[in-house]
C-alpha cells in the first residue's frame, strides 16, 4: 500500500507536486483551522509519500533548528520590550506634550498619533503593541475633538503599523535567517523606507485636512494655553529616555557591537527601567507581559517550524525548479515578474497572515532573486513594504482588529469608519513603493555605510 | 464555573478531562513565564560581561537556547489554549459556532492529530539515542548534555497534543450538544 503510494507519488512531475501542495495548504488555510498545522501536515504527509520515512526526522529537525535558533531568539526579546513600554504608559505621556504643540494645527491630533506611531515604532518591533497604545491614548481625544472617525482611526492604524516596519521589528528578524540577508542590513535599509512612509503620512493628513477643515478642527487655544518652557521640558522629558533606549538598541546594532538578539535583550532590560522610572512597574505587569510574550512567540515557533518543514519537502521534490522556471520564463521581462510577485504578495497579503507568507514564499523566491538581477536587500525592503498595506487591507487587516479590540465600546468607532480611513494610506503605501523603485538608493545608502 | 458543572452533568469524564488538560495548560505557561524573564537575564548577563567586562561565557549560548527551545515548545498549549495560534478565518466566521466545531474536529483528526503524533514519535526516539549515546550539544566548547533538552520537546510536544485532544473534545461536544462544554 505505502509502496504503491511512494511508487506513484515519485512518478508525479514537479509540476504536479507543486500544485498539490500548494493547492492543499491553500485549501487548509481556508478551512480557518490554525495556520501552522494546514502547512506542516501537508510538508510531512507529502513528505512521507515522496521520501518515506525520513520525513517524519525531517519535522522533528526543523523544530529543532527553530526552537534553537539564535535569530528568532530576538522575537520573544522583542515583543517583551514592546509590552513593557505599553505597560510603561510612556505614549501617553508623549501624547499629553505633543498635543500642546500640534493640537492648534487642523489635523493636528492625528498628525500626533502619526509622530508618536513612528517614535514608538523605533522602539517596538510589533504592530499590536503600537495601535492598542495610540487606540487608549489618541483615539478618545480625536473623537472628543469632533474628528472624523475614518480620519483618527486611519492615521492610527497607518501610524501603529510602522512598528513592524521600523527596526527593530519582528518582521525583519524573521525575515533575515529565512531569506539569508543579515538582520542588521535589514534594519539599517528599513529605516529610510520608514520615515519615508511617515513622512508621506503626515503630509496628506496635512493637505486633507487643510482642504477639509470640517473633520478636523484645530483644538481651542485655552485647552493648550501652556507657557512655552514647560511645552519644551514635557517634550524632552518624553523624548529622551525614549531616545536613550532606541540609540542603546539599534546603535549597538548599526555599530556592530552587538548581534540583534544581545540588542534586544538589553532593550527588554532598558525598557523595564523605564516602567520602574515612570512607577508603572509591579510584579503583576512584569508577570503578564511575560506572559502575553509566551502566546505570540509561540504562535511564531510552530508556524516557522512547519513552514521549514513545507518548504524543504518542497524544495526537496523539486518545486523550486518549477517556480524558477515559471519566474525565469515569465513574458515581458524582470520588471513584469516584480510587477507579479508584488501584486501576489498584496493579494495575499490582504487574505493571509504576513508571518505564513514570509516563511512560505520568500525562502522559494530568495534563491531566484539574484538571478533576475535585482539587489537582495532592496526586494527584501520591498517586500516588507508591500506588506505594510496587508496590515490596512480588509477582510484580513491586522491594524483593524487591533483597533476594534482596544477601543472603547462608547466611542461608536464602527468597521466601515476604520476601513474608510485605512484606504487612502494603502495608496501612500503603493506610492511609496515607486519611489523606492525609481530611487533604490532611498532602501541601500543606510546599509552600505555599516 | 461551578454552577455550569451542578448543571451539565453529561459527558462527565469528558468534562474532568478536558478541565484537567486546560489547568494543565495555564500552569505551564505560568511556569514558562519565568523562563522568559530567565532568558532576557542570561542574554543580559552574558552581553554585560563579554561588552564590559570582555569576559564571555562559555555557557549563556546553549543555555538561552535551551531556555527558547522550552518556551517555545512548552508554549504551544498554552497558546492553543488562548486561540493564539493565528488563523485565516474570512471564511471561518462566517460559520455558525456548530460548523466552526465541525471544521475543527475534522481538521483536527486529518492533519493536527497525525502531526503532532508525528512529533511525539520522533522526539521520542531521539530523546532515548540521546540518553543512550550520552549526545553532547556541540555548538560551544561547554559541551552540555543533550539528553535533558530534547526530552523537554518531547514534554512540549506532549503537552500540546493534550491541548489538542481538549480542544478537540469541546469541538466534538458543541457538535452534538449545540452548547458549549465549559
Amino acid at each position: 500500500m505505502i509502496e504503491a503510494l511512494n511508487y506513484f507519488f515519485s512518478s508525479l512531475s514537479p509540476e504536479a507536486i507543486t500544485i498539490i501542495m500548494f493547492g492543499s495548504i491553500f485549501v487548509g488555510i481556508l478551512t480557518g483551522f490554525p495556520l501552522a498545522v494546514p502547512i506542516g501536515a501537508v510538508g510531512v504527509i507529502m513528505g512521507y509519500f515522496l521520501f518515506g520515512p525520513r520525513a517524519f526526522d525531517l519535522i522533528y529537525s526543523r523544530v529543532y533548528d527553530t526552537v534553537t535558533n539564535y535569530g528568532l531568539m530576538a522575537v520573544p526579546l522583542f515583543v517583551f520590550m514592546g509590552n513593557m513600554l505599553e505597560a510603561s504608559g510612556i505614549a501617553k505621556k508623549m501624547y499629553d506634550a505633543l498635543y500642546l504643540w500640534f493640537g492648534g494645527f487642523r489635523g493636528g491630533l492625528a498628525i500626533v498619533s502619526i509622530i508618536i506611531g513612528t517614535v514608538m515604532a523605533a522602539c517596538v518591533g510589533i504592530i499590536a503593541a503600537s495601535i492598542t497604545m495610540l487606540t487608549l491614548v489618541a483615539l478618545p481625544a480625536m473623537v472628543e475633538h469632533k474628528y472624523d472617525k475614518g480620519l483618527a482611526t486611519g492615521a492610527i492604524c497607518a501610524g501603529g503599523s510602522l512598528g513592524i516596519l521600523i527596526p527593530p521589528s519582528i518582521m525583519l528578524i524573521i525575515y533575515g535567517p529565512v531569506a539569508q540577508i543579515s538582520v542588521g542590513k535589514l534594519f539599517m535599509g528599513a529605516f529610510v523606507p520608514g520615515f519615508l512612509l511617515s513622512f508621506l503620512y503626515i503630509i496628506y493628513l496635512s493637505i486633507r485636512c487643510f482642504l477639509q477643515p470640517g473633520i478636523a478642527p484645530a483644538i481651542p487655544k485655552e485647552e493648550r494655553n501652556v507657557p512655552f518652557w514647560t511645552k519644551t521640558k514635557l517634550v524632552l522629558l518624553t523624548v529622551a529616555p525614549t531616545a536613550l533606549l532606541v540609540l542603546s538598541v539599534l546603535g549597538a546594532i548599526y555599530f556592530g557591537i552587538a548581534a540583534p538578539t544581545e540588542a534586544a535583550a538589553v532593550g527588554a532590560v532598558v525598557a523595564t527601567l523605564l516602567t520602574v522610572a515612570y512607577r508603572k512597574f509591579t510584579w503583576k505587569v512584569l508577570m503578564d507581559v511575560s506572559l502575553s510574550t509566551i502566546k505570540l512567540t509561540g504562535m511564531v515557533l510552530l508556524i516557522a517550524s512547519c513552514s521549514t518543514t513545507f518548504v524543504s519537502v518542497f524544495l526537496s521534490a523539486g518545486g523550486g525548479g518549477v517556480v524558477e522556471g515559471f519566474i525565469l520564463g515569465f513574458p515581458g521581462g524582470r520588471w513584469a515578474v516584480f510587477a507579479m510577485i508584488m501584486v501576489v504578495c498584496f493579494i495575499l497579503g490582504a487574505f493571509i497572515d504576513w508571518i505564513g507568507i514570509i516563511f512560505v514564499m520568500v525562502p522559494i523566491l530568495a534563491p531566484i532573486v539574484p538571478k533576475l538581477g535585482f539587489d537582495p536587500l532592496w526586494f527584501a525592503m520591498m517586500i516588507i513594504v508591500n506588506l505594510q498595506m496587508s496590515f490596512l487591507t480588509p477582510p484580513f487587516a491586522y491594524a483593524m482588529f487591533f483597533l476594534k479590540g482596544a477601543a472603547p465600546p462608547e466611542l461608536g468607532i464602527t468597521t466601515n469608519d476604520i476601513i474608510r480611513g485605512m484606504i487612502p494610506y494603502v495608496f501612500i503605501i503603493a506610492f511609496s513603493l515607486i519611489l523606492l523603485i525609481m530611487f533604490p538608493q532611498l532602501v541601500l545608502w543606510l546599509p552600505s555605510k555599516m | 464555573m461551578s454552577d455550569d458543572t451542578i448543571r451539565n452533568d453529561d459527558w462527565i469524564i469528558v468534562r474532568k478531562i478536558v478541565v484537567g488538560i486546560n489547568k494543565l495548560s495555564s500552569g505551564t505557561g505560568h511556569v514558562i513565564k519565568f523562563l522568559i524573564l530567565g532568558l532576557i537575564l542570561v542574554l543580559f548577563f552574558e552581553v554585560t560581561s563579554r561588552y564590559v567586562f570582555g569576559r564571555p561565557t562559555i555557557w549563556a549560548l546553549e543555555t538561552s537556547k535551551m531556555l527558547l527551545g522550552v518556551i517555545g515548545t512548552w508554549g504551544w498549549a498554552y497558546t492553543h489554549q488562548h486561540h493564539g495560534h493565528v488563523r485565516v478565518d474570512i471564511l471561518y466566521m462566517l460559520f455558525s459556532r456548530r460548523v466552526q466545531a465541525i471544521i475543527d474536529s475534522v481538521m483536527s483528526l486529518l492533519l493536527l492529530f497525525p502531526l503532532v503524533f508525528v512529533m511525539i514519535n520522533v522526539g521520542f526516539k531521539w530523546a532515548v539515542r540521546s540518553w543512550v549515546t550520552h549526545e553532547k550539544m556541540v555548538e560551544s566548547s561547554w559541551l552540555p548534555p543533550a539528553a535533558p533538552f530534547r526530552s523537554m520537546l518531547v514534554i512540549g510536544f506532549t503537552l500540546f497534543a493534550l491541548q489538542c485532544i481538549a480542544q478537540f473534545l469541546c469541538d466534538i461536544y458543541y457538535a452534538f450538544k449545540k452548547r458549549e462544554m465549559l
